[in-house]
């Protein structure tokens, strides 16, 4: 580990900033700003989920049951262990311990791929199927008539977690970069705590989105 | 501002928290334990139980996402290290943005359960005529095209719309290859 992180380059504080902490307080306040948008938007899917689940029972229960949980329950396996394997690239990184924050970065891009494939498997299958949001709905064998709303939302919702999941892959991928640019201390893992906070928050909206679409109906 | 920066010379510069990582374990195997418990209250079949006094279905529904909410509190008071968080500002956006979240959530539930003991003819509204076309109308092909116009037309939609017999929008012809 120590041989790892030699030879990289210390952080320093940017001249404008008073200390090291202030720098990481000013980055975490955008970030938790940014989380807080970041609920707003998932929130107001979630509302609109609530409002159709509450005028449309039956539809939602008809289109619940048309999910594989097997799969939902997967994916959140899939999440909840690179939510671990992050929260275990910050303690590295503060730790100074840059090859373990490599490995657990690796570890969390290869579960979020394992994420993308089985909703790639669930996509499919939906495309197959035909049950696929608005005017592109073909489906056959649905009984209520609004069914398709919930697989509106059932789109809109996964597709925008998905897109989510692919932006924090992307992240990961900067912080491993990262972790080859700069020797991360105690006094710097900004970028791995903030790429952390990110997956949780995709962590957090899955947490509801998987009870909400999978399980509830 | 000046004081602040004779105190941070001064005094180690630590920035943020070390969360134990105990802690992230924990955090890890509680939250796998509740997706556990989830699954397996989703799995129970609540019709076998015959009790009519007690909405099973509802408690069931309130129970999963219960565990949802004890879910999500355990990812951002561990997972983000809100726990840890001593900031005031970044409580205060966290915490506010939740009761704003709240506010949103309760009207949106309250105006869609109860707007029908205030409005009698709101059950027959919603049951408006989808435009998209289902499989039971005939060729299971797609529908027309615009998206759906929520407040329907309630004279004559309403009648023939209760039940599962949804017409297609007139203008979409069958025959769409």
């Amino acid at each position: 580990m120590a041989t790892a992180s030699t030879g990289l380059p210390e952080h320093h504080v940017a001249h404008h900033f008073d200390s090291a902490e202030q720098e990481f307080d000013s980055v975490k306040t955008g970030m938790w700003l940014f989380i807080a948008s970041e609920i707003m938007m998932f929130g107001a899917l979630f509302v609109g989920a609530l409002l159709f689940h509450t005028l449309h029972p039956a539809a939602f229960s008809e289109g619940s049951s048309h999910l594989n949980w097997h799969l939902g329950a997967i994916n959140t396996f899939f999440l909840l262990t690179s939510g671990l394997t992050m929260g275990l690239a910050v303690i590295a990184a503060q730790h100074g311990e840059q090859g373990k924050v490599r490995m657990n970065l690796v570890l969390s891009i290869i579960l979020a791929s394992g994420f993308l494939v089985v909703k790639t498997i669930e996509y499919s299958a939906k495309f197959e199927h035909g049950t696929l949001p608005g005017r592109l709905w073909h489906a056959h064998g649905f009984t209520d008539p609004f069914s398709h709303i919930f697989f509106g939302l059932y789109f809109v919702m996964t597709g925008l977690h998905a897109t989510h999941v692919l932006i924090g892959m992307g992240m990961m991928i900067w912080a491993l970069y990262r972790s080859t640019q700069v020797k991360f201390t105690r006094g710097y893992f900004t970028p791995i705590e903030m790429v952390a906070i990110y997956w949780a928050l995709v962590d957090l909206v899955w947490v509801f989105l998987f009870p909400l679409l999978y399980l509830i109906g | 501002m000046s004081s602040n920066t004779e105190n941070h010379a001064g005094h180690a510069d630590i920035p943020g928290h070390e969360i134990p990582k105990s802690t992230i374990i924990g955090s890890y195997f509680a939250l796998l334990f509740l997706t556990a418990v989830m699954l397996g209250l989703s799995q129970l079949n609540v019709a076998k139980f015959d009790i009519d006094w007690l909405n099973l279905h509802a408690i069931r529904t309130t129970l999963i996402m219960g565990t949802a909410l004890i879910m999500g509190l355990i990812v951002s008071m561990f997972l983000m290290g809100l726990r840890y968080e001593s900031k005031l500002l970044n409580l205060t956006i966290f915490l506010s943005n939740f009761v704003f979240l709240l506010i949103f959530v309760l009207f949106t539930w309250v105006d869609t359960s109860f707007r029908g003991e205030v409005d009698p003819t709101f059950n027959e509204k919603i049951n408006w005529t989808s435009p998209v076309k289902h499989e039971a109308a005939g060729e299971g092909h797609e529908g027309a095209a615009t998206e759906a116009k929520p407040a329907a037309p309630a004279a004559e939609a309403a009648p023939a719309a209760t039940e599962a017999k949804p017409e297609p929008a007139k203008e979409a012809a069958p025959a769409a290859h």
